[in-house]
């Protein structure tokens, strides 16, 4: 082969070379063939119209302003639940009760609301609750986030039945709410939210939770045939009467296959007086702007403006002023001279009825005459026993007459402390007295010395209401009557166990040595501690003998000390007046009783639509609020007095200062100070109040006059020793005082630990007297109390300390002490002083325990 | 001949056949799967790299198929439009099959009707077409600021969001729905407004319901692709790593939502999940529950709905 053809060769496959893989993978493995074809795509239609520009439409034109003479009671607002909704979003709402002459009050929790809180440490309420509602038409509650306690229930059932309108509204798009937490308050009037939220997808208003309503009935028959949609909502059921259901294509996301739901409900029961009074509703936005405006929302707005108005409170003397028209004239007791603070109190009076719409003026005594009065004016009539006995018939109408009597001798009577009833023993229900006002208490009996000492009655059941006119044969003292002084002219025994019942119930079990045997039995029935209960102090201060005291005695036989008794009585009088008089036996209790009007605090009174009596405490006013509702646990056993009292004899002579440091208390917190009050006070000791709010701090002459002093101050949140009150503390305690601080800080002996929460406490034997008749195991601490920071675990033994009480196994630091007394008796110059530590509330106690502590302190406080 | 005759020869052919190669390999690669996956929420970061991916996959040559693999919770509703788009124009040029990994719930499942086949395994979570967003707020002036129009600091009404969170969700399903009837191996079973619902079902639910073509993990996507594509020989490759791209690390998911949520627009919508709840302002929001009976926590968390995926990107 020629070398030329020979190399030609070689290019060719060298050719074959460089171009073979790309043939063979083009046109033999096919690596560039692609033999995927794209499917056509359908192009999807998505244009969309935008939203036009609303085409404006005038509104329609106000109203005119409200016609109402008196102003009437605002819709209360309940923003204290936490509910997560502006207030701003109420303004719809608001306008329409304006144009109905209805205000808007927003209730706002008086306390820092942390986002931290568990729904069972949230604070309770209800005391504030009870204040808002006293002169409220309606409550309305959304999605509370925190939900109502059984007190806070107890309130608003109270109100409705009262004749106060509610709302409750479960708004599932409102933050935090829960059908659960608003049915709480929603069930006692046979309503229940359902867990669920509605939709719709075929006919809604721009979203599937925004769906229509189809059917109205009943009260909203009205709204038949109106296009009104609801921003989300859910269904309603229980027994209650349908006022709104839901379109057929409108579904609920967890009642699968159910339609015409109910979303507006009007319920109540027939047992609380409810009946018609509460309105549910599923759906909070539809009452707010923009919502309002759509379609026909509006109309559903004016429907629930409508039920609010229709509010019917009854006017009790507790409601005051809604008892009285719109001129009010003010007649004053003219037989006593006026002083500056009555003209006060006649000056607040003024203010207060002018802010509810009502005409003030002064009026002369005649007007209490028939002839004389102005027609269509009401009066408020303030005067004394004595001048409204001759120039009324206020009292004689009510059967009560006025009986002046000179009292030769002490008799002890029952202890009046509000000591709860032994364990599983019927409550015995205050006497509430008839709406006539007519006691149908039996005559009591007049006790002659030295008549063997007559029976009482039990204690344990209930006073005897029907009427009879023989002497009760079951009446047995509780404690053996002394026998009267020597040579006494006169001997006949003014007081009537039964006068006490209406101040406060005795509860303390009948003494074994006077029982009867049905006493006994029941006593035993009750569960009644069997231990001998000594004679209890008398509840009235020993009245010198020959010093007159008038009584108000009922024709049924009960007499009340009138100079420990405010009335209230409200009535027409002299054909259309009407009157509310004010009655008391001194000008310091007349005022007390326009303070309580004023403040509507009847608390501690026994209250009917018409008349109310109400205890007058030391120093007149009623400053004092009532005892604490926190510490709802049954007592076990009355407490037991002090074993060295005498029967028939005070427990102690010696004076006892109790200082409600209340200067620091937020407005509504209740006071510690009643519990020492009401404790010793019902036992017999002389105890003296004294309100730092009130009187400013006491000074050190007037402590160091006192066997021991009290300082109180562990109920209010503002709770802690220091300043001005350090001072006089420490002169007292050097000058060998005898000091109990009932404070959650007390100052001294606080420990450098963080503040924890006493949930239980147990007993320590280092002073047997200050624990004696308490519980040997844990003492458990109900409700939601604050941390509070804990006492020092080791004392400096030159203190002398002596520990009774450490916080218990499941408390905030366990074993720290809780109760301590440090004395002075290791110092160089002892002075006998005593001071006492309790680091927390005796409130905060179960009542039984907490009272039997303050009597084991006084036990040993004025031992020495 | 003589020997340096043949030494030069075999050189020359040897150099022809290596040059030959390299010119095949450049004219006539041997064709490739593209394998992507994405298992995050959907969000300007995270949508951004994906569509790059893909664009690039869309013009390689090599890459005769991709195969989608989705574990997504979706996003923000924009950036899953985003998405989608972007592989209806690779399935224009490409087979582009999909294979969901546990999860392809609103927006990603917006993403996965995209493919010219679905797979699913039958316990994954599939649908939940709609949209949300946070609770429109009413027009409002500035104290410290003036505006042109009634509008222009809200953008709207109350209600004109309202509607406008509809109408992308109307687009939403509009597409959905077009995508999934045009299958041809398991058209669509459902109306638009079952759709709507947005309801999410279990794989096995979503095949019979048209949800999805087939049961399935991702070799047998990746034989869809190369069905569709016509390859009988090619090689898979990870196409982020192709491109030079460095996966992320994945963060727990409700981290990565409220990281979301605070880098969105304002009043943005999304297309998420409905199960994980929707943070305000970045932060998880204590939501009250029953189960905790008042007390605050998160509601349910992402990790515990979503199966943990036994491996990241190739």
């Amino acid at each position: 082969m020629k070398p030329t053809t020979r190399w030609l060769l070689i290019a060719l496959a060298g050719l074959a070379l460089l171009a073979g893989p790309a043939l063979l993978r083009i046109y033999w493995l096919g690596y560039t063939t692609r033999s995927y074809v794209p499917t056509e795509q359908k192009a999807a239609v998505i244009a969309a119209t935008p939203v036009p520009t609303i085409t404006p439409a005038a509104q329609q034109a106000p109203s005119a302003p409200p016609q109402n003479e008196l102003k009437r009671g605002p819709v209360i607002v309940d923003l204290a639940h936490g509910t997560r909704i502006a207030r701003n979003r109420f303004q719809p709402l608001a306008s329409a009760l304006a144009a109905r002459g209805l205000e808007v009050i927003f209730w706002t929790p008086e306390f820092l609301v942390s986002d931290s809180i568990n729904p069972a440490d949230y604070p309770d309420q209800s005391d504030v609750l009870t204040q808002r509602l006293v002169d409220a038409s309606a409550l309305v509650v959304v999605s509370p986030f925190y939900p109502y306690n059984s007190r806070e229930v107890a309130v608003v059932e109270k109100f409705v039945a009262d004749g106060g309108r509610l709302i409750v509204i479960s708004d599932p798009d409102v933050e935090g709410d829960l059908a659960q937490d608003a049915n709480i308050l929603a069930a006692p009037f046979s309503i229940v939210f359902n867990e669920d939220y509605l939709y719709d997808t075929v006919d809604n208003d721009t979203n599937f939770t925004h769906f229509f309503q189809g059917e109205f009935s009943d009260r909203a028959e009205g709204l038949a045939g109106s296009r009104i949609a609801f921003y989300g909502g859910r269904s309603i059921s229980g027994a209650m009467i349908p006022q709104a259901r839901t379109a057929s294509t409108t579904l609920s996301s967890l009642r699968t296959g159910q339609t015409d739901l109910v979303t507006v409900a009007i319920g109540g029961q027939v047992a609380n007086n409810s009946v018609g009074r509460v309105l549910a509703m599923s759906d909070f936005d539809v009452l707010t702007e923009p919502y309002v405006m759509r379609y026909e929302n509006r109309e559903l707005l004016d429907f629930v403006a409508s039920f609010l108005t229709g509010a019917q409170r009854t006017n009790t003397i507790a409601d005051f002023p809604a008892f009285l028209g719109k001129e009010v004239a003010l007649v004053i007791d003219n037989t006593q001279p006026v002083g500056a603070l009555g003209l006060s109190k006649a000056a607040e009076l003024q203010i207060f009825l002018e802010s509810t719409g009502r005409v003030f003026k002064l009026a002369p005594n005649s007007w209490l005459d028939d002839s004389e009065g102005e027609p269509g004016v009401d009066l408020i009539y303030v005067a004394g026993y004595r001048a409204a006995d001759v120039m009324t018939t206020l009292l004689s109408d009510l059967g009560v007459t006025l009986v002046e009597e000179v009292v030769t001798t002490t008799v002890p009577v029952a202890p009046v402390a509000p000591l709860p009833p032994p364990v599983d023993a019927p409550l015995p229900a205050p006497p509430t007295l008839p709406d006539d006002a007519t006691l149908l208490l039996p005559e009591p009996p007049v006790f002659t010395t030295p008549l063997p000492p007559p029976e009482m009655p039990d204690p344990l059941a209930p006073p005897e209401l029907t009427a009879t006119s023989e002497p009760d044969a079951t009446f047995t003292p509780e404690a053996p009557l002394p026998p009267t002084a020597p040579g006494t002219p006169e001997n006949t025994v003014t007081v009537d166990v039964r006068t006490l019942w209406l101040l406060q119930p005795p509860t303390t079990p009948v003494a074994p040595e006077t029982m009867t045997p049905e006493d006994e039995s029941a006593a035993a029935d009750a569960g009644a501690a069997p231990t001998v209960t000594p004679a209890a102090p008398p509840a009235v201060a020993p009245t010198p003998a020959g010093e007159p005291v008038l009584y108000l005695v009922r024709e049924d036989g009960i007499r009340l000390v009138a100079d420990e008794t405010q009335f209230f009585i409200q009535r027409p009088y002299h054909g259309d007046m009407r009157v509310l008089a004010v009655l008391g036996n001194s000008e310091q209790a007349i005022n007390a009783g326009l303070t309580r009007l004023l403040t509507r605090n009847f608390y501690d009174c026994i209250n009917q639509e018409n008349l109310v009596i109400c205890p007058v405490m030391p120093g007149g006013e009623p400053s004092l609020p009532a005892p604490s509702a926190t510490p709802a646990v049954t007592p076990t056993a009355a407490p037991v007095a002090p074993a060295d009292a005498a029967p028939g004899e005070p427990v102690s002579a010696l004076p006892i200062l109790l200082v409600d440091d209340d200067s620091g208390a937020q407005e509504g917190e209740e006071s510690e100070a009643a519990s020492y009050l009401f404790a010793l006070g019902g036992a017999g000791y002389t105890v003296d109040y004294w309100s730092t709010r009130e009187q400013g701090f006491p000074d050190d002459a007037t402590l160091t006059s006192y066997a021991w002093v009290i300082w109180s101050d562990a109920s209010y949140t503002a709770s802690g020793i220091s300043g001005e009150s350090l001072r006089l503390i420490n002169n007292y305690i050097n000058q060998g005082g005898h000091l109990t601080i009932s404070s959650r800080m007390p100052f001294y002996g606080v420990a450098n630990e963080p503040s924890s929460t006493i949930k239980d406490l147990v007993l320590d034997d280092d002073i047997p007297a200050l624990v004696a008749g308490l519980p040997s195991g844990p003492i458990v601490l109900t409700g939601s109390l604050p941390a509070v920071p804990p006492l020092e675990s080791a004392p400096e033994p030159s203190t002398g300390a002596r520990i009774a009480m450490r916080r218990g196994p499941t408390s905030g630091s366990p074993t720290a002490p809780v109760l301590v007394i440090y004395s002075d008796e290791n110092f160089a110059e002892p002075q006998g002083a005593l001071l006492m530590l309790f680091g927390m509330s005796v409130a905060w106690l179960p009542s039984d325990i907490g009272q039997q502590l303050i009597l084991n302190m006084a036990d040993v406080m004025l031992a020495e | 001949m003589r020997a340096w005759e043949i030494a030069v020869a075999a050189v020359a052919l040897v150099a022809c056949l290596a040059v030959g190669l390299v010119v095949a390999d450049w004219l006539a690669p041997q064709p490739a799967i593209g394998i992507v996956r994405f298992d995050a929420e959907i969000d300007f970061d995270t949508a951004t790299p994906l569509i790059d991916v893909l664009e690039r996959a869309r013009d390689d040559d090599q890459i005769a198929a991709v195969v989608l693999e989705v574990a997504s919770p979706g996003g923000l509703a924009t950036s899953s439009e985003s998405i989608f788009h972007t592989l209806i124009s690779l399935r224009a040029r490409k087979p582009l099959v999909v294979v969901v990994d546990g999860l392809a719930a609103s927006g990603g499942y917006y993403m996965a009707v995209a493919g010219n086949r679905l797979f699913a395994p039958a316990s994954s979570y599939i649908g939940n077409v709609g949209t949300r967003s946070g609770r429109p707020a009413d027009p409002s002036i500035s104290s410290d600021e003036l505006s042109s129009g009634p509008y222009k600091l809200e953008g709207g009404s109350r209600f004109d969001r309202i509607r406008q969170l509809q109408l992308v969700a109307d687009a939403f399903v509009t597409h959905v729905v077009a995508q999934r009837a045009q299958s041809t191996v398991n058209p669509l079973q459902l109306t638009a407004d079952e759709v709507a619902e947005a309801r999410i079902y279990l794989g096995s639910e979503a095949l019979a319901l048209g949800l999805i073509d087939e049961e399935g993990s991702r070799a047998d996507a990746v034989d869809a692709a190369a069905a569709l594509a016509g390859l009988t020989g090619f090689q898979t490759v990870d196409l982020p790593a192709r491109y030079g791209y460095r996966p992320q690390p994945p963060q727990p998911i409700d981290v990565a939502v409220a990281q979301m949520v605070a880098n969105a627009p304002p009043g943005a919508i999304f297309m998420l999940d409905s199960r994980i709840p929707l943070p305000a302002n970045g932060a998880v929001s204590p939501v009250k529950t029953q189960q905790s009976n008042g007390a605050r926590q998160p509601a349910t968390t992402f990790s515990s709905i979503l199966p943990q995926a036994e491996g990241s990107a190739p």
